[in-house]
């Protein structure tokens, strides 16, 4: 890989151990990828999540956790981040850890992680959808960033660049202020190839789910899982930031997609078709009828009796507006005895819902606000839950892989409320 | 050997495939081969290595120590650190063979430092129709060249 004099000097030590070491990791990584060259980067959003095998090793010695993380044979102290760097999702819910059985001891080592990380300048907003609390790149800003979702969001909707990345080269790139120039990073790789016709009806934003769920899968059976898909037939008030958070989940949990257009809509389609493309000649093509929908409920509902335990929403973190749609919803009604209602959100988010009264309406009802976390990382099931529903594709896959005895119901926001109050999916 | 014109035999390995190194390093081993993209967090198990992803066609498998071949990451930014926990716990896989390398599989192989060959592979030839399951190999990703062993 070719390296920049100032990279050089990071090299040789001139900058510290903490930028030597994330560097060797960078430059590791690029050979990985075949980049030619690492590129400076303006936001990050990387994670202190540490599952139990790396927690039982470190046990509150950071600098050796840094060592893990970076792959270094040295333990590493941090200095100060080049750059905006904000946190995904962790696994615990500082107000409802100890239902889940969670001890003092570890959520004391949580908030302590916390406290170190942030005096390194770490923002701890601990979502997997920054873009909803400050972390808001630009169009054109090359990113490093954890979390398909908030990637795919990122690279399609709001025209950054960047790929999925992982714990290590997002500390990484929060040290050294660069990421491997490579993937979506690079102008070329981000022209489409395959034409997605949607023709389908689409309502609630769990179809969005729904049809980012079945690309997903079909770019798979394709061989077509590493391609950008442009998607048309889309109308203008259907693109919304609810639709497309939810959408881009389902297509990177099935499938690979990263990026995705959509024709007249995302920034680098918005001047149509022909200027997204590859090559207009070696396209590939697939279309999305209703019945491809309908299929893709059927796939993320595998329950028959109709009971419902537990609701999960905010699979990305919910946004204010799904928020106060909840809540109007739940105006005056009460959630049924011994069923569950969760909204995973981001902390910034419930603060604000709380001030605002609709947080309120919610809890009164008897939903549960749930923060900073999510139920695929936590591996929270209260005992006795056998049937959850959920307006989620991406929580329904990763929620039955940790549990694969849970049955399930895929719907609207709008059905897994009624569902929260009467106990029964459906409206007989 | 094959009637390919492309096989070649070396010492008494036949060459199946030739790709590009990732991360460099010499293996043996069974191969373990996905025909579907895999998943790392919430698809494999970092405590045991079993695959664990609902309809994936090799859900219960176990790619510890084995050869790992699959057509391409997919799912959570979680990848590489489930990879990274299965070689801090001696779960992973001794080597992998990629179709098509991106951001999660080639982050994995780096942390958990897998000897990893990837994609284009010469001729265009695939590593998922080319390996049969359970077969013996031996994969030299330094040279990113792929050898069949006699049984």
């Amino acid at each position: 890989m070719e390296l920049t004099r100032e990279e050089e000097a990071i090299l040789n030590g001139e900058e510290g151990l903490a930028q030597q070491e994330a560097l060797k990791l960078l430059i590791r990584y690029g050979e990985a990828l075949g980049a030619e060259k690492l590129i400076e980067v303006q936001s990050v959003h990387t994670a202190m999540a540490v599952p139990e095998q790396f927690a039982k090793i470190i046990s509150g010695n950071y600098p050796l956790l840094n060592q893990v993380l970076l792959c270094s044979k040295k333990q590493v102290q941090l200095q100060e981040l080049k750059v905006f760097t904000t946190t995904h999702v962790c696994n615990i819910e500082p107000y409802h850890y100890r239902e889940f059985s969670v001890s003092e001891e570890v959520m004391q080592a949580n908030r302590d992680i916390r406290a170190h990380y942030a005096k390194k300048g770490i923002v701890f907003t601990s979502t997997c959808t920054p873009y909803l609390v400050g972390n808001v790149p630009i169009k054109g800003n090359h990113i490093a960033w954890m979390e398909s979702s908030a990637v795919v969001y990122a690279n399609s909707v709001i025209g950054a660049l960047g790929n999925i990345e992982g714990i290590e080269s997002t500390l990484a790139a929060a040290i050294v202020g660069k990421i491997p120039y490579a993937g979506f990073h690079v102008p070329e790789n981000r022209k489409a190839k395959v034409v997605v016709q949607i023709d389908v009806k689409l309502i609630p934003q769990s179809d969005f789910d729904a049809l980012g769920y079945f690309i997903g899968e079909e770019l798979e059976n394709m061989g077509l899982s590493l391609d950008v898909p442009i998607l048309t037939g889309f109308k203008p008030e259907q693109a919304t930031q609810d639709n497309f958070k939810g959408m881009g989940a389902a297509m990177a949990t099935s499938g690979a997609v990263q990026l995705y257009h959509i024709e007249g809509i995302t920034p680098e389609a918005c001047t149509g078709l022909e200027n997204a493309l590859v090559d207009p000649k070696k396209t590939e093509k697939l279309t999305v009828t209703d019945a491809d929908i309908k299929k893709t409920y059927e796939t993320l509902s595998t329950a028959t009796d109709p009971k419902v335990d537990l609701i999960i929403m905010g699979c990305p973190h919910f946004s204010l507006n799904q928020l106060k749609e909840v809540a109007l919803l739940l105006k005056g009604k009460c959630i049924k005895n011994d069923v569950y209602l969760w909204i995973f959100i981001p902390a910034g988010l419930k603060e604000l819902a709380m001030a605002r009264g609709f947080g309120k309406i919610i809890e009164q009802a008897g939903g549960i606000l749930m923060v900073d976390t999510c139920p695929a990382l936590t591996q929270f099931k209260p005992v006795g839950v056998e049937i959850v529903a959920s307006n989620s594709a991406k929580q329904i896959h990763y929620y039955t892989a940790e549990f694969p005895e849970i049955r399930t119901w895929f719907g609207s926001v709008e059905e897994c409320i009624q569902s929260a109050i009467s106990g029964r999916w459906g409206s007989d | 050997m094959g009637t390919d014109g492309n096989d070649r035999e070396e010492a008494g390995r036949i060459t199946i495939l030739k790709g590009r190194s990732v991360v460099p390093g010499v293996k043996k081993g069974t191969a373990l081969v996905c025909t579907r993209a895999l998943s790392a967090a919430g698809g494999i198990d970092p405590t045991s290595g079993i695959i664990i992803e609902a309809r994936h066609p090799q859900k219960g498998e176990n790619v510890r120590k084995k050869i790992l071949i699959f057509p391409n990451g997919k799912g959570s930014s979680g990848f590489s650190l489930i990879f990274h926990a299965l070689s801090l716990t001696g779960n992973a896989p001794r080597a992998m063979i990629i179709n098509r390398i991106n951001s999660l599989s080639a982050l994995a192989a780096v942390v958990a430092n897998i000897p990893t060959i990837g994609g284009p592979f010469k001729d265009a030839r695939n590593p998922i129709e080319i390996i049969q399951n359970g077969e013996k190999i031996l994969v030299d990703a330094s040279k990113g060249e792929i050898y069949k062993l006699e049984d």
